[in-house]
């Protein structure tokens, strides 16, 4: 009974977290959307990036592995460091879910699924994949998808209505965030982030050809498989891909290239 | 002969490891080795099947129907072929080698999910306190041996084609200009494979 009582208290008091850190998320991400009302600002995009961050992750949490998600954050930083965006705080995890996919959202953030994890074969892989995802917050994809929908605009319109409500600027916001991960990118920008993680993961000092062993795994699952659906349904085909990328590697970039059996082993998964 | 037999038997699942099933996707030189300049073996006409064995940078080694080598691209990997470790897959229906012990009974992420999700601010903040700096992630890089390169970000082969078509000239990388074409006309040049 008194388990019962404490397990209450703790839910509700957890509940009471979540709407405090809603609160104070609606209100700085109100007045961010008024206070830059020409140009979108570096606290702006992380800001929606931890926004859609919750979104991930209130649909799947991360792997309860601590270790894996520490490995995956060096590897990640020393990634991110190898670009143009170093002062972003990158942050990496890995989603507990059987679907193969990665996301990267504004200002940061970057999940790889344990589905796509447990498909890779070596660390150059998974640098390769982080790579291609920081390639997208380095070049903004993401973030400028959102500026083009002129959602702040939208937002500001409908707050000057019903300016009390701040919760409501907030679900709109969540709309047009969710629209963007479930719809993906132009094909280009995938292409683009594709390019740029080749060179990233190489500059690292990692397999600049690993990404082909990653899309030729992909290439391996079905179009209609469920675990690949959202993943299909955001990028071009892996054949393409491989395509694209094959015409524009460079010749630096192919002396970068590693024969596959020399990739350094991936850490397992050791979540209960 | 017991010793050979023996070696023989543990190479056999290293040679199984790494077989591979893969269609032909478009016509492709066998070579004899990961070279454009190396002999053609025969060429790979487009649905012939072939088993794959590494893969080296953007070559992969073919077994069968004869040994050489092809670039990746030219080949699509067959659902279900052997690949890595697919053998302990089979038997633990996980696949790759992260998979030692994994979380069980986990829904996949799909769009309806996400669409369905409410935010879980709670989570974001347990997972910013990942964050690591840039100085744990150079003593990663240097614990592992990794070794920089200074490499120059790709241009798109697109508007690089577009732009040798203004120019009058089709370049196929910086070092290379193969062929000239009548501006006029505008017309595209399909770009032969020579890496």
């Amino acid at each position: 009974m008194i388990g019962r009582k404490n397990l209450l208290v703790s839910k509700s008091r957890s509940v009471l977290v979540n709407l405090k850190l809603k609160s104070i998320f609606s209100c700085l991400f109100a007045f961010l959307v008024f206070s830059a009302p020409v140009k979108s600002s570096l606290e702006e995009e992380i800001l929606a990036g931890e926004q859609i961050a919750a979104l991930y992750l209130g649909s799947v949490s991360l792997v309860a592995d601590k270790e894996l998600n520490e490995f995956v954050n060096l590897l990640g930083r020393h990634l991110a460091d190898q670009t143009e965006r170093r002062e972003l705080p990158w942050v990496f995890g890995v989603l507990d879910t059987d679907s193969v996919n990665a996301f990267c959202t504004p200002g940061g953030n970057v999940f790889v699924t344990r589905g796509l994890y447990q498909l890779l074969e070596s660390e150059d892989e998974l640098a390769a994949v982080i790579a291609h995802e920081i390639a997208h917050g380095v070049r903004q994809h993401h973030w400028k998808v959102v500026q083009k929908q002129k959602a702040a605009a939208q937002i500001i319109a409908k707050m000057q209505s019903n300016m009390s409500n701040a919760n409501q600027l907030f679900d709109q916001m969540n709309d047009i965030f969710t629209d963007l991960m479930t719809k993906g990118l132009d094909k280009g920008a995938e292409f683009e982030a594709d390019r740029d993680g080749a060179v990233i993961a190489a500059r690292a000092g990692y397999d600049s050809s690993a990404l082909f062993g990653v899309l030729a795994k992909l290439e391996e699952l079905k179009n209609d498989e469920k675990s690949a659906e959202l993943l299909f349904q955001t990028h071009p085909s892996p054949g393409e891909r491989i395509d694209r990328l094959s015409i524009a590697f460079s010749n630096e970039l192919e002396a970068a290239a590693l024969p596959a059996s020399l990739g350094t082993p991936l850490m397992n998964i050791t979540a209960p | 002969m017991i010793k050979l037999v023996f070696a023989v038997s543990l190479m056999l699942p290293l040679c199984l490891v790494h077989a591979g099933e893969s269609l032909v996707r478009s016509q492709a030189d066998l070579l004899s080795a990961p070279k454009i300049s190396s002999a053609k073996i025969l060429i790979l006409e487009v649905g012939v099947p072939v088993t794959t064995g590494l893969r080296r940078g953007l070559w992969i080694e073919v077994l069968e129907p004869l040994p050489g080598w092809v670039k990746l691209r030219h080949l699509r990997r067959i659902s279900g072929s052997k690949t890595s470790s697919s053998l302990n897959a089979l038997q633990s229906g996980r696949r790759g080698v992260g998979n030692a012990v994994s979380a069980s009974g986990v829904r996949g992420l799909d769009s309806e999910m996400i669409r369905l999700s409410a935010p879980d601010y709670g989570a974001v903040e347990d997972f910013k306190a990942f964050l690591v700096a840039s100085l744990d992630g150079q003593k990663f890089a240097s614990d592992r041996r990794l070794l920089g390169r200074e490499l120059a970000y790709l241009s798109d082969p697109q508007s690089r084609e577009r732009s040798a078509i203004r120019n009058g000239t089709e370049e196929l990388g910086s070092d290379r200009v193969v062929k000239k074409i009548k501006p006029s006309r505008k017309k595209k040049v399909v770009a032969d494979d020579d890496w």
